[in-house]
């Protein structure tokens, strides 16, 4: 009899190239998300200044990609939950697999899809100068700082990958859990609600916030999202780990 | 060799016992029907030696190795049944693209002239397909993996005759040209006794017997007559079934282990013998002794 030998490389390899061309809702839902994002931030101008003389009138208005940013984060935290789900799962073992390479192909799909949100987040902002361009009645005037700079931009676009790493993880966390037991998620829901109601004011969460969201170096935020997203990342493979399918 | 071994397995969900204590072993390049009621344990006996599932105790092997996260024993077994999982958003023609890439022995001529022969449009989903198409399409799968080891979990379902037959036909035709070994549970054991070669019978998440087909076809006798005559002979013979026909005769099946002696005297008690074939046989040895579907209704 001869067996075929496959090393776990090559099976991640074809798990991963399997999830990408599979998984089309991710990339459907991608683009509704980065649809939805650019009518908000095109709808929600913010006057910055406004200045006039009679002759001339020049209003200032600020368009920012936060609202983009927040909509990627929630997309890639559910789109990551969703992959820890039954039917994901199930999927994957109907081929070849086993528990490591179907989560370690698993984490190199939501790294590609944290960085397609990337790359449309930053994208999107061209688009929205575009459309504002072509939807406002009044001359505008252009300018160098019109758009962030290059750097501006690679910063902009390191701070968002962290960001979507860090939700990623936490749903992908936060999935594996609700595998172990579906009442992880009221748990899970009430720990988050109750948490920021009660002690929106207290110490701990607002360490918490400042250890995350404050963080003024890029290089020690890097490194608190990736070692952060890291331990979640492998807690969830431990859990996944010994998990039964189709029971 | 043996491609499969197993002892004293045992495997449970929450307070269930499914597999009580299960010993066998299958030697490479056969097929072997399981066969068993429903409930016997066929599936989850079928879904440890697949990985997908734990064992609670016991020892199982497949090529040597546990099954669980074993990528060996993932490349190189495969297991079909109707609730195969496949992405909503893939259409057949995909499936089978993505099943090359994984199975290093797929055949794709095989699978694609299979395909074409049950009339399967490359663009359907999955999802779409009626549960007898699903079933021939997985099919299609397994045949074309070249797995050495296939399993086969209840491939008929739902396959209208003539499909079911040009299932086993391919299913034999590919096992002679490409042997490997492949177990196949199922129901229907009479329509598939010509193609297997061995026989295990689960009973109560335990063996009860694993024999060649040829021998089981052997294996008992049925004796019908007057109540009390059976009840008379069938003291000294080993009973597996015995059940009251109508008013006063009697039907019951024995171990064909009885001598020529016994038969004449079975004769002088004017009782007649006939042929069980083998499955019926199963039946009969899984039902339980005292009762019938008729007490149902007494």
């Amino acid at each position: 009899m001869s067996l075929s030998n496959v090393s776990l490389g090559e099976t991640i390899k074809n798990q991963y190239l399997y999830k990408i061309t599979s998984y089309s809702d991710a990339v459907k839902s991608l683009m509704i998300v980065q649809l939805i994002a650019i009518m908000f931030t095109v709808s929600m101008v913010t006057s910055i200044g406004s200045m006039g003389d009679g002759l001339m009138h020049i209003t200032i208005n600020e368009y920012t990609i936060d609202a983009t940013i927040v909509f990627m984060i929630l997309w890639v935290f559910i789109t990551s939950i969703l992959v820890t789900t039954k039917s994901y799962q199930y999927e994957d073992f109907s081929f070849v697999t086993n528990r490591l390479s179907s989560q370690l192909a698993n984490l190199l799909f939501l790294l590609t899809a944290v960085t397609a949100g990337v790359v449309s987040t930053i994208m999107s902002s061209y688009l929205i100068y575009y459309i504002v361009l072509i939807i406002s009645d009044k001359q505008l005037l252009g300018g160098v700082n019109i758009l962030a700079s290059g750097s501006e931009m690679s910063f902009t676009a390191i701070v968002i990958f962290l960001y979507m790493l860090l939700a990623s993880s936490a749903g992908y966390a936060a999935g594996a859990l609700t595998q172990i037991s579906r009442l992880f998620i009221p748990l899970l829901s009430a720990v988050l609600v109750m948490g920021s109601i009660f002690f929106a004011n207290s110490t701990f969460l607002r360490t918490f916030y400042s250890f995350y969201f404050s963080e003024s170096s890029l290089l020690l935020f890097s490194a608190k999202c990736l070692v952060t997203s890291s331990i979640l990342f492998a807690a969830a493979v431990f859990i996944m780990q010994s998990r039964e399918v189709r029971s | 060799m043996n491609v499969i071994e197993s002892s004293n397995l045992v495997k449970s969900f929450g307070q269930k016992a499914v597999l009580t204590d299960l010993s066998f072993s299958i030697k490479e390049n056969t097929i072997t029907g399981i066969i068993g009621r429903n409930g016997a344990g066929k599936t989850t006996l079928l879904k440890i030696l697949a990985g997908f599932i734990h064992k609670n105790s016991g020892e199982v092997k497949v090529f040597g190795d546990q099954p669980f996260n074993s990528l060996l024993v993932s490349a190189n077994s495969i297991y079909i049944d109707e609730y195969i999982f496949y992405p909503q958003s893939m259409t057949l023609e995909d499936i089978l693209k993505q099943n090359k890439r994984f199975y290093k022995k797929w055949d794709d001529t095989l699978a694609y002239r299979l395909f074409n022969y049950f009339s399967f449009d490359p663009n359907q989903l999955h999802s779409s397909l009626s549960k007898g198409q699903k079933n021939t399409f997985n099919a299609i799968v397994g045949l074309s993996s070249r797995c050495s080891l296939t399993m086969f979990d209840e491939p008929t379902t739902g396959m209208d005759a003539s499909v079911r037959k040009d299932f086993y036909r391919a299913l034999l035709k590919d096992y002679l040209a490409y042997p490997r070994t492949i177990l196949l549970s199922s129901h229907h054991l009479d329509e598939i006794d010509d193609l297997l070669e061995e026989v295990l019978l689960i009973k109560d998440g335990q063996k009860h017997l694993q024999l060649p087909v040829e021998e089981l076809k052997e294996y008992a006798m049925s004796v019908q007559g007057f109540k009390e005559e059976v009840e008379q002979w069938t003291q000294n013979q080993q009973l597996i079934f015995r059940k009251e026909v109508s008013g006063n005769a009697a039907f019951a099946v024995i171990r064909n282990t009885f001598t020529k002696a016994d038969k004449e005297n079975a004769r002088k008690l004017g009782l007649q013998f006939s042929k069980v074939n083998a499955s019926d046989l199963c039946v009969y040895l899984t039902t339980p002794q005292e009762g019938g579907i008729d007490d149902v209704f007494k």
